[in-house]
């Protein structure tokens, strides 16, 4: 079981590197650290996560895609950090609409 | 009251909003005295429970995530710091101080929601950005649009024609406060910070945080809350009137040296604490 993204605190100080192994003394380590969630990479695990995961209804999608067309209106939809905001914040609008059906 | 020339015109005469908390004044006085201790400073903060309170809220929130429970003020004084902890006093006793505006352009709620996610995020990116006593990121973020609310209690019949306009052409609000006003929330916050004698680099980042290019000493706040107020906007967290996302410098963004992959942590960390954070500091 590897570290799928570099842990990170408050701070700004990495705690893990992205792909180290966890064991139980890191377990410890990062619940000593405040970090009671982390990502990981182990295929077990996306299995588990896959078979749980629903699919969304394209209307939402659509919805979604046209709240945030509304919310971007003043922005420079090209730029790399416009178009990375764009994409988080229509997942954080289906993932809410997903969890309301 | 007669349209004013300035900003600084629409926050003289505010009684109610040009004077800072007294307990805020004592721990500033403290904070400066080279004879003051964890003593003091536990002191001047005991004396005022409501504030006591919310400090340890706040300390024992997942804000923190320390691992142990802080009981008391000198505690949370010595882990903290002095420094941090008179930001976090000052960001408190401004949250209270402003809770009783009267609430017919946007909700008190809905005003906080916003000014404390993007202080959450401004606190994230300084932390990322390695800058040093990053609660003051904190209260510029929660400032950030404070100059809205003297608008909407000064001068109300011009907010209303600012909102009025917004539905005929579509603009970010904070341009057509400039055109129906003369000037915008931002100078307003930035005029009320300056009477209230705050550290010119929170002046700064709430005056430039739409323009941060034009900061002249602390471009770097200015940046941090900028991206801070985009972020918040995009999560769609309360609002201060705006309903669209603010016009982005892409060259604050450089400045910062902020990639777009930093942007999912944050969006899951204000996620996960602001709920506790906004119970800490607005519930007494």
């Amino acid at each position: 079981m590897v570290v799928e993204e570099p842990i990170i605190d408050l701070h700004g100080t990495v705690l893990l590197q992205k792909s180290t192994v966890i064991t139980q003394n890191s377990i410890k380590l990062l619940r000593m650290w405040g970090v009671l969630e982390a990502s990981i990479d182990d295929e077990s695990a996306s299995q588990l996560v896959a078979r749980d995961i629903t699919p969304v209804a394209p209307e939402v999608i659509e919805g979604a895609c046209s709240i945030i067309a509304l919310l971007f209106q003043h922005t420079n939809q090209k730029d790399p950090f416009v178009a990375e905001l764009m994409r988080l914040a229509t997942n954080r609008i289906v993932q809410s609409k997903a969890g309301q059906t | 009251m007669n349209v004013p020339n300035n900003p600084r015109q629409l926050v003289d005469g505010m009684e109610k909003l040009s004077s800072i908390p007294l307990v805020y004044e004592r721990l500033n006085e403290a904070m400066f005295s080279q004879r003051s201790n964890v003593g003091q400073i536990s002191s001047i903060i005991m004396q005022d429970a409501g504030l006591s309170a919310r400090l340890l809220r706040i300390v024992n929130s997942a804000y923190f995530g320390f691992p142990r429970r802080i009981d008391t003020v000198s505690r949370a004084v010595m882990v903290v710091g002095t420094q941090q902890l008179h930001d976090l006093a000052l960001a408190t006793s401004i949250v209270k101080q402003f809770q009783r505006i009267p609430d017919r352009f946007v909700t008190m709620e809905s005003f906080w929601k916003h000014s404390v996610a993007c202080g959450m995020v401004a606190r994230v990116i300084a932390g990322l950005n390695r800058e040093s006593n990053i609660e003051r990121f904190f209260v510029a973020g929660i400032l950030h649009d404070v100059g809205r609310l003297v608008i909407y209690e000064r001068i109300p019949d011009l907010a209303d024609e600012v909102f009025s306009r917004t539905t005929k052409a579509p603009a970010p609000l904070f341009r057509i406060e400039q055109e129906t006003i003369g000037f915008d929330h931002a100078a307003v916050g930035g005029a009320l910070i300056n009477t209230w004698r705050l550290p010119g680099s929170l002046e700064e980042s709430v005056r430039y945080h739409h323009m941060p290019q034009r900061a002249q000493r602390y471009r770097v706040e200015a940046s941090v809350v900028h991206a801070a107020d985009v972020i918040a906007h995009a999560m769609q967290i309360g609002s201060s009137g705006e309903h669209c996302v603010p016009p982005v410098d892409g060259e604050a963004w450089k400045f910062l040296g902020l990639k777009p992959e930093n942007l999912s942590q944050i969006f899951e960390l204000v996620d996960r604490q602001l709920e506790d954070v906004l119970k800490t500091l607005i519930t007494d």
